[in-house]
C-alpha cells in the first residue's frame, strides 16, 4: 500500500462560515495504480489532491505514505518527502517562464550536487514525451500541450513514486488533452503511482479506478472495493461555486 | 534563477536600480564633493595657513603704547622656536632709518632688515640667495626699480660695502612682519638694532593644523597672564579662518550627507516594494517551487539573492556616477579631473556598502514573506 487515508477531512473557516471541503475520506491507493478523482466543481479534489501531496493537512484525520503517517513530519521533512516520492503536474502547468524548458525540468534538483546528471536525464524525460526539438524554448514559445508535457517531464525528473496530476488536461482542448493524458501514463514507469483529478469522464476510462467526490465524500464505482458511505445528515455547508480563477 | 527573473522584469529591475545608484551616488558623490571642497580651500589659503607670525609690541607705526612695551629678546626669541620646534624660521631685526640729509639723493634703500633664512620667507624673482647667508643684500623689487638697482650692483650698508645677490618679491597683507617696503635684506649678524633686538619671526609650519597649534602655544607662552604689560606680542596665523571653513565644512557635510542617506532609505523602500510587488506575483510560482521541494530557506536565499544582485549592481552604477560627478567637481574646484582625494576611497567604499546594505535590508521582508507561503497555492491555478 503506498498511500491510505483514514476519514479525512479538511475543514476551511472563512469569512462566510466554514466549509468542510472533505468529508471523512477513506481510501487506500496501491504502488503502480493510475487513479483518477473526478467530481462536480467544489467538490474537494483538490483539496483531497494537496493533502495526498503533503502540501497540506488534514483537520481530521490520518495520510499514510509508504506505511508512515505524515503527521510525523515536520515542514522540513515533508518538503523532503515532497521532493523524493511525489511529482506534481498542474493544471496551470507552473512553469516558470524565465527558465527554458530543459531548465524547468531540472528545476526540482536544481539545488542538487550534481548539474549534469540533472541534464541527462531531464533531456531524457523530454525526449520521451517528445520534445527533444524544444530543449532553449521558454514557455511562452511553447503550446499548451507542450507546456503539460514539460510540466509532466519536470514531475518525473526525481523519479517519484507518485504523482499527483490536478486537472493536467484542464486548459488543454479534447485531442490535446487526451493525448497529454496518454504520454503521462506512457513516460510514468509501472511502479509509479498515478493520481489524477479531471473533469472529463471519458480520460476517467483510462485509469484502473475512479474515485467518485461529491460534496466532500466519496461515491465508490469501478473496479474499486466497496468502501462503505456512512449515512451522513446533509446539513454541511458546501458550495457548488467554482474555485477556479 | 534571481538573475533571471531579475531579467524578466528588466525595466522595473532598472528604475529600482537607477534609484538605488542615484543614492549611491548622493552618499558617495557629496563626499567626494566634500573632500575636493576642503582641498579647494586649504589651495586657495595658499602656504599663508601654514604660518604663524611673531611680531613684537610697538612696531607698527599705529600702536601708541603706555609704558615700555615687552622686548622680542633673546630669551623670547628662543622661547619661540623652540614652540616652533623644527618648522622653518626667518627671525627679522629692522634697523633705524639710515638719516637722509637735506638735498642728499637717496640712491640705495634706507631702511635695512636684518633676516634669517630669507629662502623660507621669500620669493625670489631674480638672482640667487646664497645657500650660505653670510653676506650679500637682497633687494625687493621696489627698490630695485627706485634705485635702478639690480643683480651685481654694490650698495653700502653701515659702511660696508656689499653686493646684491637677488630681488624678491614684497610680501603683501598688513599681518607681514617681514614686509620689506623698499628695505635691504641683510644678514641678521651684520646689522645691530638700537631700539629692539627683534622684529619679529616668521615660522613656517607644516600644514595648517600644526600651525594652529603652534599659533595657540605662542599666545599662551608670550602673552599669557603671567605677562604684566598691557601691550602684547602680537601672534597671527590663520587659525581662525581654517576653523571657520573647517567648520562650515563639517556642517556642509553632514547635510549632505544626511540628504544622501535619506534618498538611499528612499531608494531601498522602492527596492523593498518592487521585490513585495514581483513576490506577490510569482505566488503561484514560489508555491510551485515549494511543492517540487523547495524549502523555506531556498526561497528565501533566491529572493534574497535577487536583491544582492541589484544592490550590487545598483552600488557598482552608483559609484560609476559618483567618480563620474567627482571628476566633474573637482575640475571645477580644483582644476584636474582626476585630483581625487586620497580619502574619496572611504566615501566611495561607504557609499558602495550602504547601496549593497540597503537593498538587502529591502530583500529581507518581501522574501521572508516569500518563504511563507503555503505551497497548497500552488495548486489553486
Ligand atoms: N483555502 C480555502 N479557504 C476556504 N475554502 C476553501 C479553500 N480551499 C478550498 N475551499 C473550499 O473547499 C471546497 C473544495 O475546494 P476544491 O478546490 O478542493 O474543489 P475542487 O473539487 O478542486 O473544485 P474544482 O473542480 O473547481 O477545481 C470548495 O467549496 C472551496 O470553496
Ligand atoms: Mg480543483
Amino acid at each position: 500500500m503506498l498511500l491510505t487515508g483514514e476519514n479525512l477531512t479538511k475543514r476551511f473557516a472563512g469569512g462566510s462560515g466554514t466549509v468542510d471541503a472533505l468529508n471523512g475520506i477513506n481510501v487506500q491507493i496501491n504502488t503502480g495504480e493510475f487513479v483518477t478523482v473526478v467530481g462536480p466543481s467544489g467538490s474537494g479534489k483538490s483539496t483531497l489532491l494537496s493533502i495526498f501531496g503533503l502540501l497540506d493537512v488534514p483537520s481530521k484525520g490520518t495520510v499514510c505514505l509508504h506505511d508512515t503517517d505524515i503527521e510525523q513530519y515536520n515542514h522540513r521533512e515533508r518538503t523532503r518527502v515532497r521532493k523524493e516520492t511525489i511529482g506534481f503536474v498542474f493544471q496551470s502547468y507552473g512553469l516558470i517562464p524565465t527558465l527554458t524548458a530543459l531548465e524547468n525540468v531540472a528545476v526540482p534538483r536544481l539545488l542538487d550536487s550534481d548539474p549534469a546528471a540533472t541534464e541527462r536525464r531531464a533531456k531524457e524525460l523530454l525526449g520521451k514525451v517528445g520534445l527533444s526539438n524544444r530543449l532553449k524554448h521558454y514557455p511562452d514559445e511553447l503550446s499548451g500541450g507542450q507546456k503539460q508535457r514539460v510540466s509532466i517531464a519536470r514531475a518525473l525528473v526525481n523519479e517519484p513514486a507518485l504523482v499527483l496530476a490536478d486537472e493536467p488536461t484542464g486548459n488543454l482542448d479534447r485531442d490535446t488533452g487526451e493525448r497529454v493524458f496518454k504520454e503521462l501514463l506512457a513516460v510514468t514507469g509501472d511502479d509509479v503511482t498515478i493520481v489524477a483529478v479531471t473533469h472529463d469522464e471519458y480520460l476517467a476510462e483510462f485509469s484502473d479506478r475512479v474515485l467518485r467526490l461529491i460534496d466532500g465524500r466519496l461515491k465508490t464505482s469501478g473496479t474499486d472495493t466497496e468502501i462503505p458511505v456512512s449515512e451522513q445528515t446533509s446539513e454541511t455547508p458546501t458550495d457548488g461555486g467554482v474555485n477556479h480563477p | 534563477m534571481a538573475q533571471r527573473n531579475l531579467q524578466r522584469a528588466k525595466g522595473r529591475t532598472a528604475l529600482a536600480v537607477l534609484t538605488v545608484a542615484v543614492g549611491v551616488l548622493a552618499v558617495g558623490g557629496l563626499g567626494v564633493f566634500g573632500l575636493a571642497f576642503e582641498e579647494n580651500q586649504t589651495q586657495n589659503l595658499g602656504d599663508i595657513a601654514n604660518q604663524v607670525r611673531v611680531e613684537a609690541p610697538g612696531q607698527s607705526s599705529f600702536a601708541i603704547g603706555d609704558g615700555d612695551p615687552p622686548e622680542l629678546s633673546e630669551k623670547r626669541l628662543n622661547q619661540i622656536k623652540r614652540i616652533a620646534g623644527n618648522a622653518e624660521t626667518t627671525v627679522i631685526r629692522q634697523v633705524d632709518r639710515k638719516r637722509v640729509q637735506p638735498g642728499e639723493k637717496m640712491t640705495s634703500p634706507t631702511r635695512v632688515l636684518g633676516v634669517t633664512n630669507p629662502k623660507a620667507t621669500y620669493n625670489v624673482v631674480r638672482g640667487e640667495i646664497p645657500e650660505n647667508w653670510e653676506s650679500g643684500v637682497i633687494i625687493d623689487t621696489q627698490s630695485a626699480t627706485i634705485f635702478e638697482l639690480d643683480i651685481g650692483d654694490p650698495i653700502t650698508i653701515d659702511g660696508r660695502l656689499q653686493e646684491v645677490t637677488a630681488v624678491v618679491e614684497q610680501p603683501g597683507g598688513r599681518f607681514s612682519v617681514e614686509r620689506t617696503s623698499a628695505a635691504a635684506l641683510v644678514p641678521l649678524d651684520l646689522v645691530r638694532s638700537t631700539t629692539n633686538p627683534y622684529r619679529g619671526v616668521v615660522i613656517h609650519a607644516k600644514n595648517s593644523f600644526a600651525a594652529g597649534e603652534i599659533a595657540t602655544e605662542l599666545k599662551s607662552e608670550l602673552n599669557g597672564p603671567l605677562s604684566e604689560n598691557e601691550q602684547t606680542f602680537e601672534v597671527s596665523s590663520r587659525q581662525d579662518d581654517i576653523e571657520s571653513i573647517d567648520q562650515q565644512f563639517t556642517s556642509t557635510n553632514t547635510f549632505l550627507l544626511g540628504v544622501g542617506t535619506i534618498s538611499l532609505i528612499i531608494a531601498g523602500i522602492s527596492i523593498g516594494n518592487l521585490q513585495l510587488m514581483s513576490a506577490r506575483e510569482r505566488r503561484e510560482e514560489i508555491g510551485v517551487l515549494r511543492a517540487v521541494g523547495y524549502g523555506r530557506t531556498d526561497i528565501l536565499a533566491i529572493i534574497l539573492i535577487e536583491a544582492v544582485i541589484m544592490g550590487l549592481l545598483a552600488a557598482i552604477c552608483g559609484v560609476g556616477l559618483t567618480v563620474g560627478a567627482g571628476m566633474l567637481i573637482n575640475n571645477l574646484l580644483l582644476a584636474a579631473p582626476l585630483a581625487f582625494q586620497p580619502d574619496t576611497v572611504i566615501y566611495l567604499g561607504v557609499a558602495f556598502a550602504f547601496g549593497v546594505v540597503i537593498c538587502v535590508l529591502a530583500g529581507l521582508y518581501p522574501a521572508w514573506r516569500a518563504s511563507r507561503e503555503r505551497p497548497v497555492e500552488a495548486l489553486r491555478g
